[in-house]
């Protein structure tokens, strides 16, 4: 089977199962030592990272790049230059209007009849209405993991179909969110070292599956499937939404008993960079303790340990006091 | 019983033996590139400074970036709570703790009891970190030291525009090769790192009185002063500043010994 | 000493804050500027309307104050008669009057990180302590880049005022431009609910007419600095033409300053002999340097890519559908290879014989690309130079190393 790899959460898979592909994140690979020409010295982690796989060996047979930011953007270009084939771009609204709504399905329509000629074949409408179904049911299964005392990183790789086993998250810690850019596996991995307890993860990494909306079906499964994916929770990146991006972390902290949040950025992010100076004056306002920590998408490092061990303490502290 | 607490950083290590609330002795020495070694060198120098047996130490925490690979430690702590629990034992009122260490500096938003309310930390680049004064004694040739007994002599400050280690390097050569006097060179740097330790203050908002300084940059009379100006409010430097970490540390191991915390 | 030398050395004396926010000074400095004595006429008109737009901003109680992003349509601002603010341009204004430091830091102290753009945590900065009007609402649209209208949204959310989003996808495509299209149409009618106007059709289609005008006249000045070099400052069209890109598209003022300048320069005798150079971005404010070593030299910059005219004509009876032409043919639309096509085509046109990239720190549109672009241009023999520094933020940056690498460039175009 085919398989067609994609870069943002906001791409739908639903439209690439419909047509018979398979479907999976690109996370990229460690771009060190491998020579990375097209991108400046000022772009984040993910997209060298992406950038090293997608011109190394394990090139992705297909690629669907949002145009979420301008490194992604630039990834495109840079992968035209590489000359890699099946390459496609996804111009991703950043508003969640009815206009950017219909823009949208007009734009996974046209996406679908190109990958379609991609494998000789044609656009099954019935099919997307299937796995829009599919796609439903999948989430909820999903979201259930959220409720249950697993360590969210287990959670996490087992999300992204790495990790096959849950382990049980140690009770008694410090609740913690985390949010940002999206980070290395091992970031994850490092909260919970450091004596946190990881209650809810939302970034670009695990999916961004929580609060889903229910969508009734249009009569155009394009559109349904633009409304799904336009209604979720905003991320950073959809700047034309700030307002539910807020909402949306105040739930977060309500439903997971969040008792700090630990925003993640990875060096260059700039939609996480400017969303990190809002949400750190809406935390002070909510009294919600927040740690910064910056990664390169890569390994940590004793400096994250440091903040991360110092916040577990801080919280854990605080917790004595109250 | 009595407690330590021992500090491995990046530069110095320490050792504080406590006696219930009381300083037994201590040590201060060069971390060196065994971190294991350093620390059982201190504390084995604060039990000869204050006559005191092995046996005697019934609890001991470790902090600082070493703090992993203290085997004989009972516990681990990041130096962010041990140094707002030491400062807060030296001088009681304080609010915020300065801290600028080797390879990190952080501010310390504290309450009563020396609990952690918030605190920041630099970023990645050793801008505003002991590692940049000692890079620029280094291009002024001479130490630490001496580059804050140059720095006190001056009368004007050199502007050093660059916040960047490798950057302000240069600068302070070019400097140096126009024929700057190397005081006002020195000043400037003390400038330009209480610069940038003050724009990390100001994310934990204006600051409020008692403000502390702690680790071996606090003996830096030139950048205290620059930083007591930025801030708008006096900086206050507690005796031997640089021993605050591993004092924060025993204070740690007195309440887990009492608590019975193991 | 002319008019900004003047400016700045009274900034320099310690200029008090509250008199930088108070439109009297605006006034006083319209008078000393009417007496001033400028090269061209152009530019006594170009700055006293950029004085009288400031003290309208300052004035209280008068029209509404709208804060744009770079490129924004400010015609539909313009429409309705209301002040349009640039931030990023007073960015670079603070920076050039040595105000950009203290601004720097308090926006650090905002938790803005040193990573994104100085020209926004300048302007997050001077907004904090309070040295910018007081904006009632915040216009940004995303075809640039990434950190204007998120920073947009961060200071509208901050003073409570709205925040008007357009969204512009990276393509050029009848969808996008329908898109673009509807939202501007919703923009502007919710821009005049703001002020309690109505969308009147005949004032955008007015707005549109003043800025096809300008257009014409852009054109005009291109067409002039292509034939011949000015005795005039490397950097005049620079410095000049982008205020007026980016607040005065849709002022019929604008538009009759433009055709101005495009007749004074038709007069001006040509100076020969000059390295012709197209200039990418914009530059360092705080720091004249690399633009007295290309005066010393004797280089121009004979084109900009950010004074360009990359768009169609406006037709004023489709203003919605000509502004999303508009801004869906911004050079820096799509994807950077895009952006090099572009820049090769302006080179040619312009006559230019090499091209500088400022590379600004903290931008992910423009710097991010470079790589993107050095490939392009050395593949088509084109000579291309990367300039890393910073616009605004005189701390972040090395000194000399920029200066020394644009003077080996310039030797090798045989300046």
């Amino acid at each position: 089977m085919t398989t067609v790899s994609w870069v943002c959460s906001y791409t739908p898979r639903e439209l690439f199962r419909a047509l018979g592909f398979g479907e999976r994140r690109l996370w990229g690979v460690d771009p060190r030592g491998s020579a990375l020409p097209h991108l400046a010295a000022n772009l984040c982690g993910y997209s060298r990272a992406c950038l090293a796989q997608a011109s190394g060996e394990e090139r992705p047979e297909v690629l669907v790049v949002a145009g979420s930011c301008h490194a992604l953007i630039h990834l495109y270009a840079a992968l035209q230059l590489e000359g890699l084939k099946n390459l496609f771009f996804l111009p991703l609204p950043r508003l969640g209007a009815s206009e950017a709504e219909e823009f949208f399905a007009a734009v996974l329509r046209r996406l679908a009849e190109e990958l379609a000629a991609v494998r000789g074949g044609r656009m099954d409408e019935e099919r997307l209405k299937e796995e829009l179904r599919v796609g439903v049911r999948e989430r909820r299964e999903k979201i259930r993991l959220f409720r249950e005392p697993v360590s969210g990183f287990s959670r996490y790789l087992y999300l992204r179909g790495e990790g096959k086993d849950l382990t049980p998250a140690r009770s008694g810690f410090p609740r913690l969110a985390l949010t940002g850019s999206p980070p290395p596996p091992r970031l994850l991995q490092l909260v919970e070292e450091c004596g946190g307890c990881l209650a809810v993860e939302d970034c670009c990494g695990a999916y961004r599956d929580l609060y889903f909306p229910e969508v009734g079906e249009a009569e155009d499964p394009f559109l349904t499937l633009a409304r799904l994916y336009l209604r979720r929770p905003p991320c950073p990146r959809m700047v034309g939404d700030r307002a539910r991006r807020f909402k949306y972390l105040q739930e977060l902290i309500r439903d997971f008993r969040v008792e700090g949040i630990v925003y993640h950025t990875v060096k260059f992010c700039d939609h996480a960079l400017y969303e990190l100076a809002a949400v750190r004056r809406w935390a002070e306002k909510e009294g919600i303790p927040l740690l910064w920590v910056e990664t390169e998408y890569g390994e940590p490092g004793e400096q994250v340990r440091v903040r991360l061990a110092a916040f577990v303490e801080m919280l854990a502290a605080r917790r004595e006091s109250l | 019983m009595l407690v330590a607490g021992i500090d491995v950083g990046s530069l110095s290590s320490e050792a504080v033996i406590l006696d219930g609330e009381k300083i037994l002795s201590y040590s201060i020495l060069a971390t060196g590139a065994n971190s294991r070694r350093a620390a059982e060198r201190a504390l084995e120098e604060a039990l000869r400074a204050g006559n005191i047996s092995r046996e005697e130490i019934g609890y001991v925490v470790a902090t600082g970036y070493g703090r992993i690979n203290v085997p004989f430690a009972h516990r681990q702590v990041t130096e962010i709570t041990c140094h707002a629990r030491g400062a807060v034992y030296l001088v009681p009122d304080t609010r915020l703790v300065i801290d600028i260490g080797g390879q990190d500096s952080k501010v310390i938003k504290v309450g009563p009891g020396g609990v952690v309310e918030d605190f920041v930390m630099n970023d990645k680049c050793a801008a505003g970190t002991g590692r940049f004064l000692e890079v620029m004694a280094r291009a002024l040739e001479t130490d630490l030291e001496g580059f804050s007994e140059l720095a006190s002599r001056a009368r004007r400050a050199a502007t050093i525009s660059s916040m960047c280690t490798v950057f302000a390097e240069s600068e302070v050569v070019s400097l140096i090769g126009q024929g700057a006097p190397r005081e006002e060179i020195a000043l400037g740097l003390c400038e330009a790192i209480a610069e940038r330790v003050a724009a990390m203050v100001h994310r934990l908002g204006k600051p409020q009185p008692t403000v502390t300084m702690t680790g071996g940059v606090a003996k830096n009379r030139s950048v205290v002063q620059a930083l007591s100006r930025r801030l708008g409010v006096e900086v206050v430097v507690p005796p031997e500043p640089q021993i605050v970490g591993a004092l924060g540390a025993a204070l740690i191991a007195r309440s887990s010994l009492a608590r019975g915390v193991v | 000493m002319n008019f900004y030398e003047h400016l700045k050395a009274r900034v320099a004396e310690g200029l008090k804050r509250h008199a930088l926010t108070n439109p009297l000074t605006y006034r006083v400095l319209k008078t000393l500027a009417r007496r001033s004595s400028f090269p061209l006429r152009f530019q006594q008109k170009l700055t006293l309307f950029a004085l009288e737009e400031t003290e309208r901003a300052f004035r209280p109680g008068s029209n509404p104050v709208v804060f744009t992003s770079a490129f924004f349509p400010t015609e539909i601002v313009r429409a309705l008669g209301y002040v349009v603010f640039s931030p990023e341009v007073a960015a670079a204004l603070a920076s050039s009057l040595g105000l950009a430091p203290s601004c720097l830091r308090e926006a650090e102290g905002a938790w803005y990180g040193r990573d994104t753009c100085s020209f926004h945590r300048c302007a997050a900065g001077a907004l904090e302590l309070g040295l910018f009007p007081k904006p009632d609402a915040f216009c940004a649209s995303t075809h640039l880049c990434d950190g204007a209208p998120q920073l947009f949204a961060n200071l509208a959310r901050r003073l409570r005022v709205p925040f008007f989003l357009l969204d512009v996808p990276q393509e050029e495509s009848p969808e996008a431009l329908a898109y673009v299209g509807r939202q501007l149409e919703r923009l502007y009618r919710q821009l005049a609910e703001l002020g309690g106007r109505r969308p009147e059709e005949e004032a955008l289609a007015e707005a549109l007419e003043a800025s096809e005008r300008f257009r014409q006249a852009l054109l005009r000045i291109e067409s002039c600095r292509k034939g011949k070099s000015f005795p005039l400052p490397p950097d005049f069209f620079l410095n000049n033409l982008v205020y007026l890109t980016f607040v005065g598209q849709g002022s019929g003022e604008a538009a009759r300053m433009l055709e101005l300048l495009a007749e004074e320069l038709e007069r001006l005798p040509s100076s020969p002999g000059r390295v012709r150079l197209l200039w990418l971005h914009l530059k360092p404010y705080h720091d004249p340097s690399l633009m007295a070593c290309l005066a010393q030299r004797g280089a121009t910059l004979a084109s900009e890519e950010m004074t360009h005219v990359y768009w169609p004509e406006l037709d004023p009876s489709l203003p919605y559908k000509s502004l999303a032409r508009k801004v869906l043919s911004h050079f820096a639309h799509g994807p950077a290879t895009r952006r090099a096509a572009t820049l090769r085509r302006l080179l040619e046109g312009q006559a230019c014989d090499g091209v500088v990239c400022f590379a600004h720190w903290g931008c992910r549109q423009s710097s991010g690309a470079v790589e993107i672009l050095r490939e392009c241009f050395s593949r088509w023999g084109i000579p291309f130079l990367v300039l890393e520094g910073d616009c605004v933020d005189g701390g972040a940056v090395g000194k000399g190393q920029a200066l020394t690498r644009l003077e080996a460039f310039l030797e090798m175009l045989g300046g």
